[in-house]
């Protein structure tokens, strides 16, 4: 009699000894369903569920919401890097060596890219990782505008798309915040500037301020309150919605205009 | 004189290519005549298309012994014309050609304008008002496929449905049970202008006859076999034999057309069925619409009596004699 | 028994169709498995945007620049995506501001709006953002195909401009330093005049691929571009910031034709205003085939004979070429958009839509309705089930039997819920075919009576 394939009695052993040891779950039936429920994949789209011959020239057009994943995979992975070596510390002090204006983040920045081994490299895939990612965001929202795949039943998943794309600007703004050079200052005082003349009554202008900024002037206390919104909150709230966004394209299947 | 097919009749061997052949041929003479013997600006005309062809040049209705009879159409609708007041200008095929609907559906679109620019050229030069068809065909085809600016183009049933045709009561009270077969060309493929009731109506108006409906029966009515005498096989006639059953379920004595080509395909089973004893089945009589509403207008007895077969060629005789 | 026969033949060999059908059916979604299939696709996509991004930052690695200095204002451009909100931060500032305490707006709780810029500028941002959030419930048609709903794609087109020239405002002072001859006041003109142009055009367009009647929208819009650019120009020459003040319109334009100074902005002005003028007329007036005819020569004659012209006059009277330039610039919304918005609306507008086959049977959702009336799959057995005419031809299975045994009956096309005319896909389809057929014969060089 031939032997159990190697990946059967892998299974069993694993799987043994959990169960010798925890409340009988079925876990090796969940992991064959849940292998089998990816394996079953999205449906098929309509070209390819009827072997349609036609090209339709917009199709690859379709891969830009993966796209826009697959970019945020890697900016967590390359943020999580980065947050190995960068510090939030906005306040500006004097560097005694040079005497220019520094800071704690903008010295965490510089020994990145001077010292770190590939820290430029990998500050670049950032940077350059979240240009394409706001990029595939706005042509995704355009692809699904154009094709009409907001219409019933997927407007819940439009707005999600849409919380998703301001969470996404969030996340840019953020980011360029941090480094706590020139552009950063400047961006700080601009948004600073929008916030505090907030419509409404006039105490909310203020009072947003301080929640987003943490202060009324851009003095460097900013940059911890968008080192957490940039590092904790949003990517909590980002990444939730957007498995939640996922699934309902899993469930509901791709809105194509045939 | 083409070989006779011993099994189905000669109906069977009807050479379409060849018929086609001639048609094509025709397009190719594009000079108008130099004198139309008909007078110029009438108000009707009638242009009876294909059944005059046929009768003539195809020979059906003689080597079929008179059981797919197309020119009686054309007989027919003069009559029935007279009868309600309309003396047409006949626009037969000396000065015309076929109306192109056969070559449109065949994909040859060149052969179809050249004949089409000619037809509409004569059309125009007569000065005609009204045309009037007795083919489904044509009537879709002037409708819809030429550019007849300033003519209404008509089927008969309907000019004799609106101009309010009359016809005497019956001598033999004998009821008759009627089925009419809708053409696809001038029903269900009509955006404007389809002709479902008129037909209907104007049977109704035969006192003894009583209008059946086949199985499917207006815009779901099944096509007699084939159109545009794209190709004849057992398919084909599958189709002709189906339709032909149902109106044998609903014990019939007449069923009705109003398109040659239907007539064609229906009465062509129809003679052969007769040749083969055993499978005689459609005991009723096949005809036009225009066929069987002059008959009812000269008062005639119903049932006139199948053709003559020669007796040497009859094979109900040589089975008779061979059995005896 | 047939079905079993028919179930074979069309469910063999298509991996991920259930096998089962009718009541046994599980409720199984068919799709492509996610190993290999789905794995291989995405790993590709993956491994490319990882080379791209690779590429980036080793050939364009950004750098951190000086450190914030509270000491200088520095000159800061923002990241791309948040340069419209920027751009209408600075263009609000035509709006008129209302602060307190000379001037009061109750702001609903006891207090006093704060009207100023940076109000405005928030306000603003607004207004592309919340369309976005509303645009389901706005838009509740069920047509999503782009060709057949042209609003919603020109209104598209028109939000993406408008969001473009706003984010190219935000630049105002490093474009009015690199070109010195436009104004802030035509920049500002570009929030308005180039979105409804970039709108116009691609509802022209979409109509025209919904196979929907084109001209009189056409005569409408180039019309229009005429009547604009002529009151334009006039303006421009007659009545606009050019020559001498306190001189009536019509005695400066003609006093213009005696400066040999003034004729460089006389020809480069008459230039556009005449191609707009000819590509009018030859929408409005030609037959199509010879408008296209007209348009193009007209348009390879503008391009090279403004290029020309350019070079020339720039060398024989420079200083009335740098007065032309300066002022077709400054209304260049108009001088320089509209001839290009004639062009190209001209050309979308009169562009072949898809063919039949591609566009109009692309409606079939694949009902059966049709396979179910049409006689002839009564009678003939074809492989994959049975003769679906519409669903075969829609898989551009249509030469052979489909195409030559059809009656051309219409039983399908009455019974068709979206109203798909098949005779009308049937008789292209075979003229085309005797066509080709013909065409062959005519190039084989074998006469056509040997050929019959």
């Amino acid at each position: 009699m031939a032997r159990e394939p190697l990946l059967g009695r892998l299974n069993r052993k694993v799987f043994g000894y959990l169960a010798s040891r925890f409340p009988p779950t079925p876990y090796s039936d969940l992991t064959r369903r849940g292998v089998e429920t990816i394996q079953r994949q999205m449906p098929r789209s309509h070209a390819e569920k009827y072997e349609l011959k036609t090209i339709w020239y917009w199709y690859p057009l379709y891969c830009l919401g993966g796209i826009s994943f697959v970019a945020f995979i890697i900016l967590t992975i390359t943020g999580i890097l980065l947050g190995f070596y960068y510090v939030p510390e906005g306040t500006i002090a004097t560097d005694p060596l040079t005497g220019d204006p520094t800071s704690g983040a903008y010295r965490s920045m510089q020994f990145i890219m001077n010292d770190v081994p590939f820290g430029f490299m990998v500050r670049g895939i950032h940077h350059w990782g979240a240009h394409v990612m706001i990029a595939a965001v706005f042509l995704h929202m355009m692809r699904v505008y154009f094709t009409g795949a907001y219409k019933k039943p997927r407007e819940l998943n439009w707005l999600l798309g849409a919380v998703l794309l301001i969470l996404t600007l969030g996340f840019g703004y953020t980011g360029y915040l941090l480094p706590a050079n020139d552009l950063s200052r400047g961006a700080a005082t601009i948004g600073i500037n929008m916030t505090k003349a907030s419509p409404g009554p006039a105490w909310l202008g203020h009072a947003l301020t301080l929640l987003v900024f943490g202060e009324a002037d851009p003095t460097g206390f900013y940059i911890i309150r968008m080192y957490w919104l940039h590092v904790f909150v949003l990517p909590l709230v980002a990444t939730l919605l957007m498995v939640v966004h996922m699934a309902l394209v899993w469930i509901q299947g791709v809105g194509e205009p045939h | 004189m083409m070989p006779l097919d011993p099994e189905y009749g000669p109906a069977r061997t009807i050479p379409h290519p060849v018929m086609f052949r001639l048609l094509d041929s025709e397009a190719e003479d594009a000079a108008p005549p130099a004198d139309i013997p008909v007078p110029k600006g009438a108000e009707y005309a009638y242009y009876p298309g294909c059944v005059d062809y046929y009768d003539q040049e195809m020979q059906f209705s003689h080597l079929n012994y008179g059981d797919t009879d197309h020119g009686i159409i054309f007989d027919s609708s003069i009559k029935l014309l007279k009868a309600v007041g309309i003396e047409p200008v006949i626009l037969d095929r000396s000065f015309m050609k076929c109306c192109g609907h056969d070559q449109l559906w065949q994909g040859k679109l060149d052969v179809f304008q050249r004949m089409r620019d000619y037809n509409t050229r004569i059309i125009k030069m007569l000065g005609i008002k009204t045309l009037v068809t007795s083919c489904a065909e044509g009537y879709r085809t002037f409708k819809l496929d030429y550019k007849l600016d300033g003519v209404t183009v008509k089927h008969i049933t309907q000019v004799l449905y609106e101009r309010g045709l009359r016809l005497p009561p019956p001598k033999d009270g004998k009821p008759i049970r009627v089925a009419y077969q809708d053409p696809c060309r001038s029903c269900r493929q009509m955006p404007v202008d389809p002709i479902y009731e008129e037909p209907r109506d104007l049977i109704r108006r035969v006192e003894n006859a009583e209008l059946v409906e086949l199985k499917t029966f207006r815009a779901d009515a099944q096509c007699c076999g084939v159109a545009q005498m794209m190709y004849c096989n057992d398919k084909t006639k599958g189709l002709t034999a189906s339709r032909m059953a149902e109106a044998k379920e609903l014990r019939v004595d007449y069923l009705l057309t109003a398109c040659p080509k239907c007539l064609t395909h229906f009465g062509c089973l129809h003679h052969e069925n007769r040749w083969k004893p055993e499978e005689e089945r459609f005991r009723y009589r096949v005809i036009d619409i225009t066929h069987f509403l002059a008959e009812r207008l000269e008062g005639e007895a119903v049932g006139r009596p199948p053709s003559v077969i020669p007796e040497a060629q009859d094979p109900r005789q040589k089975a008779a004699k061979g059995g005896a | 028994m047939q079905v079993e026969a028919v179930r074979e033949r069309v469910y063999e060999g298509r991996p991920g169709f259930p096998a089962e059908y009718g009541p046994d059916r599980q409720g199984v979604q068919p799709g492509y498995p996610f190993w290999p299939h789905e794995a291989y696709r995405d790993l590709v996509i993956i491994f490319l945007l990882c080379a791209i991004l690779l590429f980036l930052s080793a050939a364009y690695t950004p750098v951190v620049g000086p450190s914030a200095n509270p000491a200088i204002q520095p000159f800061i451009i923002p990241d791309w995506y948040l340069l419209f909100s920027w751009g209408l931060l600075k263009v609000a500032d035509v709006l008129p501001t209302c602060q307190p305490p000379s001037c009061q707006i109750p702001d609903g709780f006891g207090g006093a709006l704060n009207v100023d810029g940076a109000f405005w500028g928030d306000v603003l941002t607004l207004i592309p953002v919340l369309p976005i959030f509303l645009l389901p419930f706005l838009d509740r048609g069920r047509e999503a195909r782009p060709a057949k709903s042209p609003v919603r794609g020109a209104l598209g087109l028109y939000g993406i401009a408008f969001v473009f020239f706003a984010s190219l405002y935000a630049l105002n002072d490093r474009l009015l330093e690199t070109w010195p001859f436009l104004t802030d006041d035509t920049l500002k003109v570009f929030f308005v005049v180039p979105p409804i142009l970039v709108g116009l055009a691609a509802y022209v367009g979409l109509r025209r691929l919904g196979y929907r009647d084109m001209y009189w929208w056409l005569v409408a819009a180039l019309g229009a571009a005429f009547a604009l650019i002529l009151a334009s120009g006039f303006w421009a020459f007659a009545i606009g910031p050019w020559g001498l003040d306190g001189i009536d319109p019509w005695t400066r334009l003609l006093r213009a034709f005696g400066d040999p100074r003034a004729w460089p902005t006389i020809v480069f002005g008459l230039i556009p205003i005449a191609y707009t003028g000819v590509v009018f007329y030859a929408t409005a007036a030609l037959r199509e085939r010879k408008a296209k005819e007209i348009v193009l020569v007209a348009s390879v004659i503008a391009l090279f004979a403004t290029v020309g012209l350019v070079k020339w006059s720039a060398d024989a009277n420079p200083a009335g070429t740098y007065d032309a330039l300066r002022l077709i610039a400054t209304n260049g919304n108009f001088l320089v958009a509209l001839p290009f918005f004639a062009l190209i609306t001209f050309y979308v507008g009169t562009r072949t839509p898809y063919s039949t086959y591609e566009y109009l049977l692309n409606e079939c959702y694949q009902c059966g309705k049709c396979h179910t009336v049409c006689p002839v799959t009564k009678v003939e057995d074809d492989a994959l089930g049975g003769l679906n005419l519409v669903y075969n031809t829609f898989k551009k299975q249509h030469d052979g039997v489909p195409l030559w045994t059809c009656l051309a009956c219409d039983a399908c096309s009455a019974v068709c819920p979206l109203d798909i005319h098949y005779s009308d896909y049937i008789l292209e389809e075979r003229s085309k075919a005797f066509a080709s057929a013909a065409e062959a014969q005519a190039r084989s060089g074998v006469p056509a009576e040997a050929a019959k």
